[in-house]
């Protein structure tokens, strides 16, 4: 549990991470709005617990989903980054940094289920996001089958990295976030982001191209 | 039942390079290579329309945490009592619970039980369920104030445990240990087919968590949750292989070379004599384990099939899901959740069932059911939407105008102002 190491996290993120469409979310003033939650939640109002919850949980989901790829417990991490953020609020220095310390106390849990799911595998376990049809579960409904396939060529070679570098490699190149962000959200310094995610490149680059925006 | 079929048991499928030409549709131009902004379209997560129900779930479980923490400091307060010896029957199962049965009979701790040709539920203390599968055998190990074991040393059996219990249990087979944190799930030992392959045994958890150890390895334990299982051979031989014998045979139960607590091997106890047994027992001694012939499946409660239908959803299986909330109406139609039931069903008839006519019928009864709730704004934005598909212009405009009327900064305004103009 990290709350309290989060809790002095003070980078203010954007809230809107890469991937999504303009104008899904509200920009800056969101922030300030959620400073006034907090301040609110903490105090024991539960109807401000809910509105954080619901202004966070697609940013969060979104997050969760797509460093995990196919998982059945993706929700599960998405609710146990909620239950850990309310019920360490107190900790939490700068009330308007809550999206990002929400999502970091969630990238941590990532972490630790990545480094789990790979134990398990090891152990001959099955640790449920191997079932095929897990990717369906996740993925969104409105792409082609091939496309989806695509995805879970991905997440498979993605698989064989060691958990930090992938999470670094997909804060980097699929949320798009600087250096200086990731290493804020993984709580490791900028020279290990730097050396995870070139790992991470160089395993993946045979096989994998990066770019995100499409070729004409 | 548990879905077995489903499991691939391996590491995931590994794709190597190249694997797929064409994968992915227009993959040709970039060599081969799986491209990272397939990633990016296939994982885009949408506007959660279940936030509502999200919401909930997130609340229902703040509630049980803060309940655990209550109720350890309850039994933390109780004065610990003491257990008669060893052999002893034990106070346990409710009373309420006993009445259900039809005959009642005792397992003396220790003293393992066989099933024959049919299955058999038990209960344990502490309102333990078991389902005992045919020709299975669990033996009761050891009742202490703090934990309760139960042994499967043949065949397979289902445990259901309520959460919050005050004492651990723990249920062994071979070498795997399982401890129980309030869930369902079954054990297996799946004896060797051939001589040369091995026994397995396997834990498959169908709701809640339960933690796996190897008792050789006495490492960190495993976290298994619902949909999860986990397999691994057995280290003992089978107590027999075949199977086929009848129950009653005086062998004496074979443990793994891990077994905790050794207990003397008392021969197995024949279900006929433990039958003509049951009226002797006298009614104030409540037994340690209570013995009926498996009783026809009871009405199941909303809250059960609620959760069983969010398995189900989790794990993909939306027409189970969907069966599930359809019983919650159909069964519980005055309970504070059919509502809800109804706008789920709602919500997989016309996500994933493509049954629009069906889908809109689940709106109205869901607003039929609770006006007021608060996921209504959903199933308003819904219900037009639905009717919008289907060309019903006047059902989608007075779906769309009460939802304007009552959500005038709804999340949906913008959507649904499109709708039916």
């Amino acid at each position: 549990m990290d709350g309290n190491q989060a809790g002095r996290e003070r980078v203010q993120l954007r809230v809107i991470p890469g991937g999504m469409e303009p104008g899904d979310r509200p920009g800056g003033d969101a922030s300030v709005e959620d400073a006034d939650h907090v301040l609110r939640a903490r105090a024991g109002d539960n109807r401000a617990r809910e509105v954080l919850f619901k202004r966070h949980l697609r940013m969060l989901r979104h997050r969760v989903y797509r460093l995990l790829g196919p998982d059945p417990e993706s929700e599960d991490i998405v609710q146990e980054a909620f239950l850990r953020a309310f019920s360490n609020l107190p900790k939490l220095i700068d009330p308007q940094a809550f999206g990002s310390w929400l999502s970091k106390i969630a990238v941590h849990l990532v972490n630790h289920r990545l480094r789990r799911r790979k134990l398990l595998r090891r152990l001959g376990f099955a640790p449920g996001a191997d079932r095929p049809e897990i990717m369906e579960t996740v993925a969104s409904g409105e792409v082609s089958p091939a496309t989806v396939t695509e995805a879970r060529r991905v997440y498979a070679l993605l698989d064989g990295l060691p958990a930090e570098a992938r999470v670094a490699f997909l804060l980097r190149h699929l949320e798009e976030m600087t250096v200086p962000e990731v290493s804020a959200q993984m709580g490791i310094s900028e020279r290990t982001v730097k050396r995870r995610v070139a790992l991470a490149e160089s395993r993946l680059s045979p096989f994998v191209e990066f770019a995100l925006k499409e070729r004409a | 039942m548990s879905s077995s079929g489903s499991w691939t048991g391996g590491p995931g499928t590994p794709i190597g390079p190249g694997g797929g030409g064409g994968m992915g549709g227009g993959a040709d131009d970039v060599g081969g290579k799986a491209r990272l902004s397939a990633v990016a379209r296939a994982m885009r997560v949408g506007e959660p329309d279940d936030a509502e129900v999200a919401w909930r779930a997130l609340q229902a479980r703040m509630l049980d945490a803060r309940r655990a923490r209550t109720r350890r400091r309850l039994w933390l307060a109780l004065p610990t009592f003491t257990l008669a010896a060893a052999g002893a029957l034990i106070v346990a199962a409710s009373l309420r619970r006993q009445s259900e049965r039809a005959a009642e009979q005792a397992i003396e701790v220790g003293r393992p039980f066989e099933s024959a040709d049919a299955e058999v539920a038990l209960a344990l203390p502490d309102g333990i369920q078991v389902d005992l599968d045919r020709r299975s055998r669990v033996r009761l190990e050891s009742v202490a104030p703090e934990e309760i074991r139960v042994a499967l040393s043949k065949g397979s059996a289902r445990f259901d445990v309520e959460p919050h219990r005050p004492r651990r249990v723990v249920v062994n087979a071979d070498d795997v240990e399982v401890r129980v944190v309030g869930t369902r799930f079954r054990v297996t030992r799946i004896e060797a087919a051939a001589p040369e392959d091995e026994a397995r045994i396997e834990v498959a958890v169908e709701r809640g968590v339960v933690e796996v150890r190897e008792r050789q390895h006495a490492g960190e334990p495993h976290r298994l949750r619902a949909g999860e299982r986990f397999s691994m051979p057995a280290i003992s031989t089978g107590a027999e292989t075949g199977g086929d014998r009848a129950a009653g045979d005086g062998d004496a139960v074979s443990e793994g070379a891990g077994a905790t607590k050794p207990i003397g091997e008392a021969p197995v106890a024949p279900v006929a004599r433990l039958a003509s047994a049951t009226r002797t027992s006298s009614p104030t001694e409540i037994s340690a384990a209570i013995v009926t012939p498996r009783r026809a499946t009871t009405a199941a409660t909303a809250r059960a099939l609620l959760e069983r239908a969010q398995i189900a959803w989790r794990a993909g299986r939306m027409n189970e899901a969907a069966a599930d909330y359809a019983e919650v109406l159909d069964r519980h139609p005055a309970d504070p959740r059919a509502a809800l039931a109804a706008f789920e069903l709602g919500r997989i008839q016309m996500d994933q069932l493509g049954d629009l006519t069906a889908a809109t019928a689940s709106f109205e009864r869901a607003l039929h059911l609770a006006p007021r709730a608060s996921f209504q704004e959903d199933t308003l934005a819904r219900l037009a939407q639905a009717n919008d598909r289907l060309g019903q212009r006047a059902d989608c405009r007075r779906a769309r105008q009460r939802y304007l009327r009552d959500y005038p900064n709804g999340l949906h305004v913008a959507r649904v102002s499109d709708l039916c103009p």
